[in-house]
C-alpha cells in the first residue's frame, strides 16, 4: 500500500514513503551566452523505521539510483514538493517492469537460454545498477557459461553490495558460492561464504559450503575445522559428519602414501649429541 | 577462409545483411563507451590522468584499469564499479542486432550458443598446439599479445585459430623477423608471415606511417616493427622453452586471422 503522508511515525505510525520534487538552478555558457538554468530534480523519500528520512535520486527512467542520503524533516517539507503522480504513474510501473524483466532473465536462465538471460539481465542492470537479484543472476549465467572472467567482474560486483546477503537472496547467495566452488573459483567462494558467516555466524550449513571450499583447494585441516563448527552448531548433521570420517580416511590414506619416516628420537638426540 | 567472427558466421548463414550488419556496429560504437571517459564523467579521473595512464599502456601490456589503481589514481573498488558499469553498458554485436531487431530473441539465442560452440572447438585446437592455459608458456603469451596489439595498432582484432601447415607458411610471401628476450635468459624467435591481402589489411593501420621512398611495403614493417617492439616489453616477463610443442618438435606454426584477412606465425623458443 502506497502512503504518501506528512505525518509522522510517532503521530500517526505511518511512515512517509513517495516521489518529493525540487528546482536546481544551474550556471551554463561563459560571457554573453551565460545564463541560469532551471532544472526539476526527482527523489524518492522514505522514512526508515528510526525516523530518518533518507533519499535517492530518480533516474531519467523514473529509478532510484545513485547515492542515498539522510535529511531531516525540516529541510525536506521546505525543500521538496510532493510528487504523487510521479511516484504513481512513473516510478512504480518503472520498477515493476525492471523486476518483470529480472523475472523473465531468470527464467531464460532456468530453460538454458543463457545469452538471452544475459541480455535481459545486462537490460535491468542497465536501468539499476545496484539491483540484487539481476547482479546475481548475470553473475550465474557467467558461471554456467564457463565464463570465468565476467563471473569475476561481478563477483567483485556483488561482495560489495548492500542487500546481498539479505534473507530474500539467500537462496541466490548459495547458488553462487556453490557454483563458483565449482568452476574452480575457490579463494572467490571463501571470500562469498566468509564474508556471509560474518553475518550470520549460526549457520551451519555455511560452514559446510565452507568446508567443501576448502577441502577442494587442498586444505583438509582447515575444512575439518570448518566442520567442527557445522557440528557445533548442529549436532545431527548426516552430512558433515561423513565428510568428517571421508577426510580422516584420506589423511591417513596420504600419510601411508607418503610412506615418510621420521628418525626415532633416540636417533635424532645421538646425532646431535654427536656434532 | 573460417568464419571467426560473429559478423562473417551471420552474413555466411545468411541470417542479417551487410546493412544491418553496418548499423548493428554503429549502434556499438554510439553505445560502448572507454573506460577513461566513464572515470572522467564519474569525476574518478582528471583528463590528465586519463591521458597519463594512455600514455603508459602504450609502454605496458597492462589494461587501462589496472594502470589506474596502480598509479593510485582510483581505488580498486572504484574501479570494479567503473568496470561493471562498462560491462553492463557494453553491447555486443548479436545484442545490437537483437535491439534493431534484424534478430528476433530465438535466432540470437540459436546462432550465439552454435557461435559459441565453434568458439570451444577453436580453444580446444589452440590448446593442442600451444598447451593448457594459464602456464604462462611463452608461445601462448606471444599469440595473447598480439591479439591484444593488433586491435591496438592495426584498429582490427586478430585471433589465433589453430595449426598452419609449412606449405601454406610458404605460400604467404611477406614475413617480418623478431626476437623477443625472455626471462633467465631464453630468446622466443619468431617470424609474421602475411600473404597480399593481410599485408594490405595492416598498411591500412591507422597509425602507419606511410615512408615516401619504401611505400606500402614500408608502412606495414613500421606497424609490425610497432607492434613487435610492444610485444617484446610483454614478453619479458614470459619463462623460456617451456612449450609443449617447442620442446616437442621445436617450431610452432600458427594460423592467425582479423575479419579481412589471414596470417602466419611461426615461433622458436630457445632455452636458457
Amino acid at each position: 500500500m502506497v502512503t504518501m503522508t506528512f505525518d509522522t511515525h510517532q503521530q500517526s505510525g505511518q511512515a512517509i514513503k513517495g516521489v518529493f520534487s525540487t528546482v536546481s538552478v544551474t550556471v551554463v555558457g561563459f560571457g554573453a551566452t551565460k545564463r541560469r538554468v532551471k532544472q526539476t530534480v526527482y527523489v524518492y523519500v522514505e522514512e526508515s523505521p528510526t525516523g530518518e528520512i533518507v533519499c535517492q535520486p530518480l533516474s531519467q527512467q523514473y529509478v532510484p539510483l545513485g547515492r542515498k542520503r539522510v535529511i531531516d524533516k525540516e529541510k525536506l517539507f521546505k525543500s521538496f514538493i510532493p510528487a504523487p503522480d510521479i511516484y504513481l504513474e512513473h516510478m512504480l510501473p518503472a520498477l515493476a517492469s525492471l523486476e518483470k524483466t529480472v523475472d523473465q532473465a531468470e527464467s531464460l536462465r532456468q530453460d538454458g537460454a543463457l545469452f538471452s538471460a544475459e541480455f535481459e539481465f545486462k537490460n535491468a542492470l542497465r536501468l539499476d545498477e545496484h539491483h540484487v537479484r539481476a547482479s546475481f543472476g548475470l553473475g550465474l549465467t557467467y558461471l554456467d557459461r564457463g565464463e570465468k572472467e565476467g563471473a569475476l567482474l561481478v563477483f567483485r560486483r556483488i561482495s560489495r553490495l548492500s542487500g546481498a546477503t539479505a534473507p530474500e537472496h539467500k537462496h541466490l547467495f548459495n547458488e553462487f558460492g556453490i557454483k563458483l566452488r565449482k568452476a574452480g573459483m575457490h579463494r572467490q567462494a571463501m571470500i562469498h561464504y566468509c564474508k556471509a558467516l560474518r553475518l550470520s555466524r549460526e549457520d551451519q550449513n555455511l560452514y559446510y559450503n565452507l568446508a567443501r571450499t576448502l577441502y577442494e583447494a587442498g586444505r583438509l585441516r582447515a575444512a575439518r575445522r570448518m566442520l567442527d563448527e557445522a557440528l557445533k552448531r548442529q549436532r545431527d548433521f548426516p552430512e558433515a559428519r561423513l565428510f568428517v570420517d571421508y577426510i580422516r580416511e584420506k589423511s591417513l590414506e596420504t600419510i601411508a602414501a607418503t610412506s615418510l619416516e621420521l628418525p626415532s628420537f633416540e636417533a635424532g638426540a645421538a646425532k646431535r649429541g654427536g656434532e | 577462409m573460417r568464419r571467426l567472427f560473429l559478423g562473417h558466421y551471420l552474413l555466411k548463414q545468411g541470417l542479417v545483411t551487410q546493412g544491418q550488419l553496418d548499423q548493428a556496429v554503429a549502434l556499438q560504437m554510439e553505445a560502448n563507451r572507454r573506460l577513461g571517459d566513464l572515470a572522467e564523467e564519474a569525476g574518478l579521473l582528471t583528463p590528465d590522468q586519463v591521458r597519463s595512464i594512455l600514455a603508459a599502456q602504450r609502454a605496458a601490456d597492462l589494461n587501462f584499469g589496472e594502470l589506474a589503481v596502480a598509479e593510485g589514481f582510483v581505488t580498486r573498488a572504484d574501479m570494479d564499479d567503473l568496470l561493471f558499469r562498462q560491462h553492463v553498458h557494453q553491447v555486443h554485436l548479436g545484442e545490437a542486432l537483437l535491439t534493431q531487431r534484424a534478430l528476433t530473441m530465438e535466432q540470437f539465442s540459436l546462432v550465439l550458443e552454435e557461435y559459441s560452440r565453434q568458439e570451444e572447438a577453436r580453444r580446444k585446437e589452440l590448446d593442442a598446439v600451444l598447451g593448457p592455459r594459464g602456464e604462462g608458456r611463452a608461445v601462448r603469451r606471444l599469440v595473447e599479445a598480439l591479439e591484444r596489439a593488433f586491435p591496438r595498432f592495426v584498429g582490427c582484432p586478430l585471433k589465433a585459430l589453430g595449426a598452419l601447415g609449412r606449405d601454406e607458411l610458404a605460400g604467404m610471401r611477406y614475413s617480418y623477423d623478431s626476437l623477443a628476450p625472455l626471462k633467465e635468459g631464453g630468446v622466443l624467435r619468431y617470424s609474421l608471415h602475411l600473404g597480399e591481402r593481410m599485408q594490405a589489411v595492416v598498411a591500412e593501420a591507422p597509425g602507419a606511417a606511410r615512408m615516401v621512398c619504401a611505400g606500402p611495403e614500408g608502412a606495414v614493417r613500421s606497424v609490425l616493427a610497432t607492434i613487435c617492439a610492444h610485444v617484446g616489453l610483454v614478453l619479458s616477463g614470459a619463462a623460456p622453452g617451456a612449450d609443449r610443442a617447442g620442446e616437442a618438435r621445436g617450431d610452432v606454426l600458427l594460423r592467425l586471422g582479423c575479419p579481412e584477412a589471414e596470417m602466419g606465425l611461426c615461433a622458436s623458443p630457445e632455452g636458457r
